[in-house]
């Protein structure tokens, strides 16, 4: 995973055109590996391997393997949303899209009966390719176009200047301008909050890009103009579910800072208005996090708290709650009740900080970090090797590892992927052992077996989980 | 909390509905007659602009639900040469949960517990319309046929739909403290929430036969009333089932969004949770 924010400058955008060395160490030599796959017409092969990994074929390519077993039917938007099952989203923002199929075929062939599979793009911030690319997945039963609407009113949310002025160094204030002017010509309504049609377009872009789950535009909330800001978003959800048309579905997006989730009164004002207006059945809430420790995830008890009372109020008034770029904590949220949750490879896909520039000392490379499900945590490279020794580890057997071994040397990519697929793996597990205490109950037994293995393990600084006694604390 | 007589001279009425036309009481926006198998709600307060209230009236959510009373139509009735908005309601008989109270009467735990489930019933149904009844109270219950497992509910949403600029009322019966939520008491808007408070105020009332925040002729100031409220309610008998005294719980929340919604609060109750 990378630590974007370890960079001298968080991006504002995903960059598309970043190089990929990933490819020449995964090559199969043309050879790629199906699964069969029930159908409506019967049985038919899921590419889980290869170029086309993702695509539903009546016969496997030539040359490629078929693997034991059989999927099951795809759901529709509607079965996947109403399945109970964790709804796993895979957030755009790797270079490689074709692993990005990969990891949801794979995750969807061994798992698809305890795990939806769904995937997000960014209107503003990715490309028509990238999110054509990112849709054309045939195990992804949702597809959400995010319109991040926050990116044209800011709110009380802390985002890197648009401004060149605001940088010290002049190529990179120019370079934030250009892209604060790029994502605009991707999201043109960035630009037309005032308009009398905003919501029409916001929704439009949506349908363009080839979305099957809608949202609200999701501008920001104020914490100092709540009550306004708040009626601002459920006025513009009544005129979007208006706007819809046969067989769409809407979710209420809500952009929350960091300050309204930790604050009592805050949250209850904002509770007390989900429950009020019922039109709304699924709601799609990014919170900002407050960027306080070098933990990986937040670590704020009371915004883990905040987020509980959310989760749970979601469940016992049985809207969906879906959590996007919140990564490994979104996952552990479905404890509490939250239906699915977001990530990526990047930093950006896993959480949605408060942007806190970095200056990085020259010469300084990123850390190469990998995840490790058992510590629920990534750890540098080093680390992982020398956790490999220890007796109680289990090692990741996943077609990205045994990549990384053969080839002896850390890929950041690959890496990713991993990292990825396990969070997929550790989805389907809560809804695999969940008959025990639901899924709190077996998020209860994944947190705590990951605290036991870290306990005794000489983890210090970023390598130590910190994000886990906090969890504990809340389960 | 009605007013002594009705506003309009009793044989003006009569001349009007019939001689069998009997005053039942007076609100906040008007006065009530029995007529026959039917309720009239004379709105007799000085009006602006008639055809004003009249479009309010029409705009009233029509909600079709035995836990709901039945609007049948909105007419313009003439007494005594002026001309009034009169809505026809089917007449619950039985009486109402007041005059229970007053007289001492009280439901068995089982009667009660299906007082509540039907009340939320009722609820339910007027907030699937999007209305907020607002003003739910024990002079609002009607019992159907006098039995404590059939309440209806009365005056639907009438306090939020009608407009008070349009219409006189009488300022000492707007909403009953006694009965308002802790968000109204601090003078926010009503929320469906705040008529789930209601309903739980009103069955604990039934089964502690004494109102579970107020003692009759106490004087407490507002604060020290919504501190009270804060603290929550004395516990439930010992023969109540665990599902209804958490969901009296649950409903006299302090905090809207923890009563949850009608709905959910139903299904809770048949999961006996
Ligand atoms: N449909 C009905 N069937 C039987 N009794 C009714 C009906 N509607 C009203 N009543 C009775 O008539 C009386 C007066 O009712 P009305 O709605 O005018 O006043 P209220 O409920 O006391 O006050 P407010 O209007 O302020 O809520 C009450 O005692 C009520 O029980
Ligand atoms: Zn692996």
């Amino acid at each position: 995973m990378t630590d974007d924010h370890e960079d001298w400058l968080q991006p504002l955008w995903d960059d598309d055109d970043e190089s990929d060395d990933s490819s020449e160490v995964l090559a199969d030599n043309g050879v790629s590996e199906v699964v069969k796959i029930q159908t409506p017409d019967g049985i038919d092969f899921l590419i889980v391997k290869g170029g086309d990994s993702g695509a539903i074929v009546h016969a496997p390519p030539a040359g490629s393997t078929t693997s034991p077993g059989l999927a099951g039917q795809i759901p529709n938007r509607d079965e996947a949303l109403s399945s109970g099952r964790p709804l796993f989203l895979f957030t755009a923002g790797q270079r490689n899209h074709v692993q990005g199929n990969e990891v949801l075929s794979r995750l969807y062939a061994e798992h698809g009966d305890h795990l939806s599979v769904g995937v997000i793009a960014s209107i503003p911030r990715h490309n028509a390719k990238k999110i054509h690319d990112t849709f054309n997945c045939d195990v992804a039963a949702v597809r959400i176009a995010d319109p991040e609407g926050f990116k044209s009113d800011r709110g009380s949310l802390i985002l890197a200047s648009e401004n060149a002025d605001d940088y010290n160094n002049e190529e990179t204030g120019k370079a934030a301008e250009k892209e604060a002017k790029r994502l605009r010509e991707r999201a043109p309504y960035l630009d037309r909050v005032g308009d009398d049609d905003y919501i029409a377009q916001v929704l439009d872009a949506q349908r363009a890009a080839g979305a099957n789950l809608l949202l609200t535009s999701g501008r920001a909330l104020h914490a100092a103009d709540l009550r306004k800001t708040l009626d601002g978003a459920v006025d513009e959800g009544n005129t979007a579910l208006e706007l819809l048309r046969d067989g769409e579905r809407l979710a209420l997006n809500l952009t929350i800072p960091f300050e309204c989730m930790i604050n009592g009164n805050y949250l209850e004002v904002l509770l007390n208005e989900l429950v009020e207006q019922d039109q709304f059945d699924i709601w799609y809430v990014r919170v900002q996090w407050r960027r306080s420790t070098d933990s990986a995830q937040p670590i704020d008890s009371e915004l883990i708290k905040g987020y509980k009372e959310l989760c749970n109020l979601s469940q016992d008034e049985e809207r969906l709650l879906i959590l996007p770029q919140t990564g490994l904590t979104g996952w552990y949220l479905m404890a509490h009740g939250a239906a699915g949750f977001g990530t990526g490879t990047s930093g950006t896909g896993q959480g949605f900080w408060e942007h806190r520039p970095v200056r990085r000392r020259k010469g300084a490379t990123n850390a190469e970090r990998l995840f490790e499900s058992s510590l629920l945590h990534s750890v540098e490279y080093s680390t992982h090797q020398l956790l490999e020794t220890e007796p109680d580890y289990r090692a990741c057997e996943c077609r990205w590892c045994d990549a990384l071994s053969a080839s002896g040397v850390f890929n950041q990519s690959i890496a990713e992927w991993h990292g990825v697929y396990n969070q997929g793996i550790l989805a389907a597990t809560i809804s695999r052992d969940s008959r025990a205490g639901g899924y709190a109950g077996s998020v209860r037994r994944i947190v705590k077996a990951a605290q036991e293995f870290a306990d005794g393990k000489a983890l210090a600084g970023r390598e130590e989980p910190k994000h886990i006694p906090v969890w504990r604390q809340h389960l | 909390m009605s007013v002594d007589g009705p506003r309009l001279p009793h044989a003006e009425v009569q001349a009007c509905l019939g001689s069998q036309a009997t005053f039942l009481g007076g609100g906040t926006f008007g006065d009530t007659w029995r007529c026959g198998s039917e309720a009239v709600k004379v709105l007799c307060g000085a009006a602006s602009d008639p055809s004003q209230i009249q479009r309010e009236i029409n705009g009233l959510t029509r909600v079709k639900h035995p836990n709901v009373v039945e609007l049948y139509e909105v007419r313009m009735l003439s007494i005594g040469g002026d001309s009034y908005p009169a809505m026809i309601f089917e007449y619950i008989a039985g009486g109402d949960v007041l005059e229970r109270l007053l007289q001492d009467q009280w439901p068995s735990t089982d009667e009660a517990e299906d007082f509540l489930r039907n009340l939320l019933e009722g609820i339910n149904a007027l907030h699937e319309t999007s209305t907020i009844h607002r003003d739910i109270k024990p002079a609002n219950i009607a019992l159907r046929n006098g039995r404590w497992n059939d309440p209806v509910i009365l005056d639907l949403g009438l306090s939020k739909q009608l407009d008070a600029r349009t219409i006189t009322v009488y300022p000492n019966l707007i909403g009953t403290p006694l009965y308002m939520a802790p968000e109204q008491l601090r003078g926010e808007r009503a929320v469906k929430a705040s008529d789930l408070w209601a309903v739980g105020l009103v069955t604990a009332q039934l089964l502690l036969r004494e109102h579970p925040f107020y003692k009759t002729g106490e004087n407490i100031s507002a604060q020290e009333y919504l501190d009270r409220l804060r603290i929550g309610p004395p516990s439930f008998p010992p023969n109540l089932k665990q599902s209804t005294s958490a969901a009296l719980k649950r409903l006299l929340s302090y905090v809207a969004y923890s009563r949850g919604s009608a709905r959910s609060n139903l299904r809770r109750l048949s999961e006996g949770r």
